[in-house]
């Protein structure tokens, strides 16, 4: 496998496990095993009677090895176990994320010709994660407890095969889409007083029809943005495809592109590692077929004079994902112009009973625009029958008592008011028993008109006048004056 | 004015016995026994081998006339050199004994005449060298030889052999024991301490000049102390670099030297030090060479080999080397197994630690001939190959030894001619360093063991004894 270590450039890389559409997830050449436990390779040797040797590196005074120098292969003799012994030696491959059903284990095996002693391999699975869990003496298997196969069962003279043999494995039995585990060479032979000689393995591949992860993004969000927004905010979701396999445990990477009237503040997400404020974010947990991990949130401040739409785009590769044409998410996002908004309220406060004067409108107005007003902002108050305005003022107003009408030209910032306009009244002794107001503001540059006007009602008692003496009335007339000013503030509660 | 330090406590003079004058140094033994005792047993006995003494303390001192005759004649000096011994008691178990032990008396440094500066000298050679004797006072060698030899607990059996013509049979030869001895005594000894590397009083001895490590290439006297202690246990691997000697190894040593030489795998190719058998073919040139393989009969990943080997390890070891471990029956019971099995040559590690491996011995009850050769190693050199063959398979392994004679190399000496010191791990204190390496062949005096093999000479072509002490100042 000499060759391979050379096309993939290093020879440690070519030990390591990787998943793809072409089917290579491990190929393992042993051209020095002494780098395989960094790669992932576990040597456990749990023989009775524990001997001289673990795995080693192939003797070529035995024999050369089938692929690469003579001592490139995966040595083990009866040294295993002391004379006498139990021999059960175990090569765990790395975890392999992606076993499947269908896909083919292979390798090379021998023994010595002539072999004065019978030996016996075992090949077995764990689908259990990273488990490398073979049990505590020769006679366990831990989470290997799937046979694959089985070389010289029987553990007969001459049973093993004494030249390079190709071995193939077919995976079946697992549950559909992917599993993780690994695959356990297991080097089985009891009483070294008679048996086990010296075997060697070499050329070690899992490949095959392996589905590959299928990852795809979305970006949303909600609303339009206006210009000048801050905080406006973008929801990023990367899932994997339900019939595709999960992903191969390397780094998933998200990257988003914003336009230029974006600029970002934030981005984060549970799982995920982000360089702040714009990424890109990374991850390596595995993510099953269709499912999604947590999703990331983008947020942004909306140039002052960012142009509409904009369109930004998002990025996920990595996780052994093949199929590209998924992998971007456009969104464009309605940017809206900025300008100022006005609005009115009108409340009141004081006497509304009929014939009483001490009532008064209170007009506020309100900028709820993104942009500060500009030249005049006219306010008319407009009251309705049974009622005669006394006076009309607000600080910083210019107000004519005859039209109720105020005016102002100072700019009006957004999200702030004006000083109160507060218009005095008289009601009449015959008003009904509802009092408008409606009030209405306009200029200031604003576009939105249909919000302009601010209406109040107050309900106000009819008035009842007995025949009492004078005396007798003006207590009266006190008690309903507090009796009305009762009923008003009970109805506004 | 020279500096001097007492080795030992002199006990009271004896006896002056008739001086051995022949010869270009005069060498004179004071018996230093009480009466009754040693050299004044009075035990009649015949004569024997030429010793025409007729009781026991008058053979054991025409003995060590005899040996003193051989130095005399060998040694040059103007100065009477003066052998003090006495038979006492010594270490011994039914099995195992010390024969004897001597030294010199005292050290000099820094004497008139003396070769090299600030280095000691042991007395009979620095009175040789500075043309007085220093210390006419004090004896020049001290000398103890186990009295109760051969008695019950004592090396059960086995007597020194008093006659002077060699012919000691079973026993134990006198004459060469005392030679071995009173070469000690000419300076055939380190006073540096090779458990510590203290050196004697802050000095190193004229010998250490010569005692080169190949492993650290310094010299004893440019080492740490603590380098010393680590050089005194570094088996073959601690050399003699004095220029007679070196000039005379080719003439004494055998060509070849036996050891486990391994081809590959590279990680642990090298020569391996091993310990000869005393049973089937000699290791020889060029050897068995072969692939290893490695037995496995036992619970403990052993391989024992101690009864047939089952089909599965016959299979594995058919032709080639077969590695066992020491331990539960005879070496040669193994090898046996390993050879009807089909083994080409066996491998024995030890199972205990330490250098250099054992010799093998024999088993006699095992009357079927031994075909293949065998070789021990030490357990922590079959720990390193047995590390290497955890990678095999039943049939091959990819490790290829030679079991052989090394031609690069001389019994006993480096590829350089160099002979080895006695270095074993652990130390063996009294023995280590100040001897030849048991791995010399033809034997050598100056072993630490006495080989029933060996002769009275003293000089090449037979031993490499005065060559050395011609390197630190004899002539």
């Amino acid at each position: 496998m000499r060759h391979i270590a050379a096309r993939l450039g290093l020879a440690l890389l070519a030990a390591l496990a990787f998943g793809g559409a072409n089917g290579q997830q491990l190929t393992t050449n042993f051209d020095n095993i002494a780098t395989l436990p960094a790669a992932g390779w576990v040597f456990t040797n749990n023989s009775v009677g524990l001997g001289s040797a673990n795995w080693f590196q192939g003797n070529s005074a035995v024999f050369g090895s089938q692929a690469g120098v003579a001592t490139s292969y995966l040595g083990g003799n009866f040294n295993a176990a002391a004379f006498g012994g139990n021999i059960s030696l175990w090569a765990l491959t790395p975890t392999l994320t992606n076993l499947q059903n269908g896909q083919t284990l292979t390798f090379y095996t021998r023994t010595e010709p002539g072999a004065p002693a019978a030996d016996r391999l075992e090949v077995r699975l764990s689908t259990n994660g990273g488990s490398s869990n073979v049990g505590a003496n020769d006679t366990t298997v831990g989470d290997f407890t799937t046979v694959l196969t089985t070389i010289n069962p029987a553990l007969t003279l001459a049973g093993y095969p004494q030249a390079w043999t190709l071995q193939t494995v077919t995976l079946s039995g697992l549950p559909v889409g992917a599993n993780t585990g690994r695959i356990g060479f297991r080097y089985f032979v009891t009483n070294t007083s008679a048996n086990a000689d010296y075997i060697g393995i070499d050329t070690v591949n899992v490949t095959g029809s392996a589905i590959a992860s299928d990852l795809s993004v979305t970006k949303t969000h909600v609303g339009n943005f206006s210009q000048g927004q801050t905080g406006a905010t973008y929801t990023i979701t990367v899932s994997n495809a339900a019939a595709a396999g999960a992903t191969d445990g390397s780094t998933v990477t998200v990257t988003d592109t914003l336009p230029a009237g974006l600029t970002a503040t934030a981005i984060s997400g549970t799982g995920w590692t982000c360089p702040q404020p714009a990424g890109p974010c990374t991850r390596n947990d595995a993510l099953a077929a269709g499912s999604a991990y947590p999703p990331l949130t983008l947020t942004v401040n909306v140039g002052a004079a960012a142009a509409s739409p904009q369109v930004n785009n998002v990025t996920v590769s990595g996780g052994g994902d093949v199929t590209p044409g998924n992998n971007t998410a456009s969104d464009s996002t309605v940017i809206t112009a900025a300008a100022p908004d006005l609005t009115i309220t009108s409340t009141h406060t004081g006497s509304f009973a009929p014939g009483s004067s001490g009532g008064a409108f209170l007009l506020t107005v309100t900028n709820i625009g993104n942009a500060p007003t500009f030249g005049t902002v006219t306010v008319v108050d407009t009251l309705g029958p049974g009622m005669s305005a006394t006076a009309i003022s607000g600080a910083g107003w210019t107000c004519t008592l005859a039209t109720r009408t105020c005016t102002r030209s100072d700019a009006l910032a957004p999200s702030a008011s004006y000083s109160v306009i507060t218009v005095t009244v008289s009601v009449a002794s015959n008003a009904p028993s509802t009092l408008t107001n409606s009030a209405t503001v306009s200029g200031g540059g604003e576009t939105n008109v249909s919000n302009d006007t601010g209406n109040d009602i107050v309900a106000a008692a009819a008035l009842i006048v007995p025949t009492l003496s004078e005396t007798m009335l003006v207590v009266m007339s006190m008690l309903l004056g507090l009796m009305a000013l009762v009923g008003v503030r009970r109805r506004r509660n | 004015m020279f500096s001097r330090m007492r080795l030992a406590v002199l006990l009271a003079f004896g006896a002056l016995v008739s001086p051995a004058a022949f010869g270009a140094a005069t060498i004179t033994i004071v018996n230093a026994d009480p009466a009754g005792v040693g050299f004044n047993d009075p035990t009649v006995v015949a004569p024997v081998g030429g010793n025409a003494g007729t009781t026991l303390g008058q053979q054991r001192l025409i003995a060590f006339q005899a040996a003193g005759n051989k130095w005399g004649a060998t040694v040059t000096s103007a100065i009477t050199i003066r052998i003090q011994a006495q038979w006492t008691a010594l270490t011994c178990t039914a099995t195992s004994a010390v024969l004897g032990s001597a030294g010199a008396t005292e050290v000099f440094r820094d004497f008139t005449g003396a070769p090299v500066a600030a280095h000691w000298y042991g007395k009979a050679l620095a009175d040789k060298l500075n043309g007085t004797d220093l210390d006419p006072a004090t004896a020049d060698i001290n000398a103890n030889f186990n009295v109760n030899l051969g008695q019950a607990g004592c090396l059960t059996g086995t007597f020194f052999y008093l006659g002077l013509d060699n012919l000691h049979g079973a026993n134990i030869d006198l004459v060469t024991v005392l030679t071995h001895e009173f070469a000690h005594g000419l300076g055939f000894q380190t006073f540096t301490s090779g458990s510590t590397g203290a050196q004697l009083a802050g000095f190193p001895s004229s010998w250490d000049d010569f005692l080169f490590d190949t492993t650290t290439a310094l010299t004893w006297t440019a080492m740490t102390a603590a380098q010393r202690v680590t050089s005194a246990i570094n088996t073959q691997k601690l050399v003699w670099t004095g220029a007679n000697t070196v000039a005379a190894v080719p003439g004494v040593l055998q060509l070849g030297l036996p050891l486990l030489g391994v081809s590959a795998p590279a990680p642990v190719a090298g020569n391996y030090i091993v310990g000869t058998a005393a049973f089937g073919p000699a290791v020889s040139s060029p050897g068995v060479t072969g692939e290893v393989a490695q037995v496995l009969d036992t619970a403990g990943n052993l391989g024992l080999a101690c009864t047939a080997l089952s089909a599965l390890n016959a299979a594995s070891v058919a032709g080639k080397i077969a590695l066992v471990d020491r331990g539960t029956c005879t070496f040669k019971t193994k090898t046996l197994n390993a050879q009807l099995a089909g083994a080409t040559a066996v491998i024995i590690a030890n199972n205990a630690a330490g250098s250099p491996p054992p010799g093998l011995g024999d088993d006699a009850t095992i009357v079927t001939p031994i075909t293949i050769p065998t070789v021990s190693i030490t357990q922590a050199d079959g720990v390193t190959l047995k590390a290497s063959l955890a990678t095999r398979s039943r049939m091959h392994s990819g490790m290829t030894a030679n079991v052989g004679l090394n031609l690069s190399f001389r019994a006993g000496a480096d590829s350089s001619n160099r002979p080895f010191m006695y270095t074993p791990n652990p130390f063996q204190s009294g023995s280590s360093v100040s001897h030849w390496d048991t791995s010399a062949f033809p034997n050598q005096l100056m072993e630490p063991a006495i080989n029933a093999d060996l002769t009275h000479e003293v000089t090449p072509p037979n031993d490499l004894t005065f060559p050395l002490l011609k390197d630190i100042g004899w002539n």
